[in-house]
């Protein structure tokens, strides 16, 4: 097959798989504020797009550090490889999506690539060292980071508009909360701006990954405009497509979170995600999101964690990488064979694509599996009007056992 | 090798520069709700009051330009100079 076909359908896969990233991601950024009544849901999703355009041209340090250094530089760069480890990112992201799963795009990425990596030159192909440094470790710190952080901002932000009670009811003037709305708007952005500046990125590097192999660029250390400019495009529209779900989704999951928390949390993940993509450190947008969410939701005299949702969001995580990977490898086996075997592994990812969106129109109003991963995160703090009702709930049984 | 270094460079960074915006945000709405509770005795006539209540207002108003050149310049420090 002519080599130019297969690059330019491995950009077209690069750009699909933006897309499905802004679409996957659009609540880590507007869950928070759409759920206090800080923006207008219409507004969110605008707001989310442009942002993520904006950032898509920032900064370009997460694009040279990623993806080259995963598959070790003495092997061979197949263009088939980057097509079949895209495949398998694209196939996961949209499986987890549909399914509700909690999972970080940037992870189905990575494991698509060493997926396919390995399938094309054997485990050796994969540079372990670096998987542990740029994969690895900061998929385990990264919640933790963005937790505390939105933990102890949560604290300060109440503890500092914390008024008298009785000074309170005589002036009449309430500690004035609400109105972290307004700094939600702000913060709410700068999510979707540290987005835009970090996953748009790993697009970016996928493809100058492939120009390179293709032999149409002499080295992976700068990035072409033409990419820049497509993959900010890809992005912003994956973000807004993804919003209108999220409108159409988006119920009580998130109704507990007041506006002092959601502006922690908005703050600390565009920081910590800014600081990161700064520092050509990639950690994960979908995993410093639930990390603050997590961490806001704590920050609140009274809240409790549901264990058992934790478990579940920690296990999605551990599971994307090797199961992304699988599918890359597998998809690796088909583009191996040949001309034919790629076509088939075009034919079968646009099918799935297909048949999943489908899936998803049918159950859009009424399915509960097409969820944010927000929502997902929040479900595991419990908010203190929560413990409470479980406390009653239990002191009622009680009673019962005991008559 | 890992890059302890760069990990706990971002993460002080993040921790940091979240206390700080989130910090002095809620000091301006301290601030504005703490004008908003003088302000009843001021429109009353008493000077003092008057004055805190412009005080603690201007200081709110302070407080919100900080946060968002803080943010301005977080941004400023992500996007690549040419040096």
């Amino acid at each position: 097959m002519d080599p130019l076909v297969i690059v330019s359908a491995v950009i077209v896969l690069a750009l699909f798989f933006d897309f499905t990233n802004g679409f996957h991601d659009t609540a880590n950024a507007m869950a928070t504020p759409i759920a206090t009544g800080a923006l207008k849901p219409r507004t969110a999703v605008a707001i989310a797009a442009v942002m993520n355009l904006a950032g898509a041209f920032l900064s370009t340090a997460v694009a040279k550090a990623i993806s080259v250094d995963l598959i070790n530089k003495d092997v061979p760069l197949h263009v088939e490889m980057v097509f079949a480890g895209l495949t398998g990112a694209i196939l996961w992201n949209l499986t987890t999506w549909i399914f509700g799963l909690p999972s970080s795009s940037s992870h189905a990425l990575f494991g698509g690539l060493i997926g396919a990596a390995i399938a094309y030159s054997g485990f050796d192909a994969v540079n372990t060292a670096k998987v542990f440094e740029k994969v690895l470790i900061p998929a385990v710190f990264a919640p933790i980071i963005a937790g505390l952080a939105a933990w102890m901002a949560t604290r300060l932000a109440y503890q500092i508009t914390t008024r008298n009670s009785q000074e309170s009811t005589q002036t009449n003037v309430g500690t004035g909360r609400k109105n972290f709305r307004f700094g939600q708007i702000f913060s709410s952005s700068l999510v979707a701006l540290s987005h835009g500046t970090n996953d748009a990125q790993k697009t970016m590097g996928v493809i100058t990954l492939v120009l390179v192999a293709a032999g149409h660029q002499a080295t992976g250390d700068h990035v072409q405009t033409w990419v820049i400019l497509a993959a900010a495009i890809a992005i912003a529209v994956g973000t807004y497509a993804g919003g209108w779900r999220i409108i159409k989704t988006l119920g009580t999951g998130l109704a507990e979170i007041k506006p002092a928390q959601g502006f922690s949390a908005e703050v600390s993940t565009g920081v910590a995600i800014l600081a990161s993509s700064h520092l050509g450190f990639a950690l994960s947008t979908t995993q410093v999101a639930s990390g603050s969410v997590i961490g806001a939701g704590l920050g609140r005299k009274g809240g409790a964690v549901r264990w058992n949702k934790a478990r579940q969001i920690v296990l999605g995580w551990f599971l994307t990488l090797p199961a992304a990977g699988l599918v890359g490898a597998l998809s690796a086996q088909l583009t191996k064979t040949g001309d034919i075997g790629l076509i088939i592994d075009a034919l079968i990812t646009i099918a799935v694509i297909m048949a999943m969106f489908q899936i998803s129109r049918r159950n859009r109003v009424t399915s509960k599996h097409v969820k944010s991963e927000v929502e997902g995160a929040s479900a595991v703090v419990l908010s203190p009007r929560q413990v409470r009702t479980a406390a009653k709930k239990a002191a009622k049984n009680n009673k019962k056992g005991s008559k | 090798m890992i890059n302890w270094n760069g990990l706990v460079q971002v993460a002080a960074a993040a921790i940091g520069f979240t206390l700080v915006i989130v910090s002095i945000f809620s000091l301006g709405l301290r601030f504005s709700s703490n004008a908003q509770a003088l302000s009843k005795s001021a429109s009353k006539g008493n000077g003092k009051a008057l004055e805190r209540e412009a005080l603690n207002r201007v200081a709110a108003y302070f407080m919100f330009a900080i946060t968002i050149a803080v943010l301005i310049y977080g941004i400023y420090l992500v996007i690549p100079h040419a040096k």
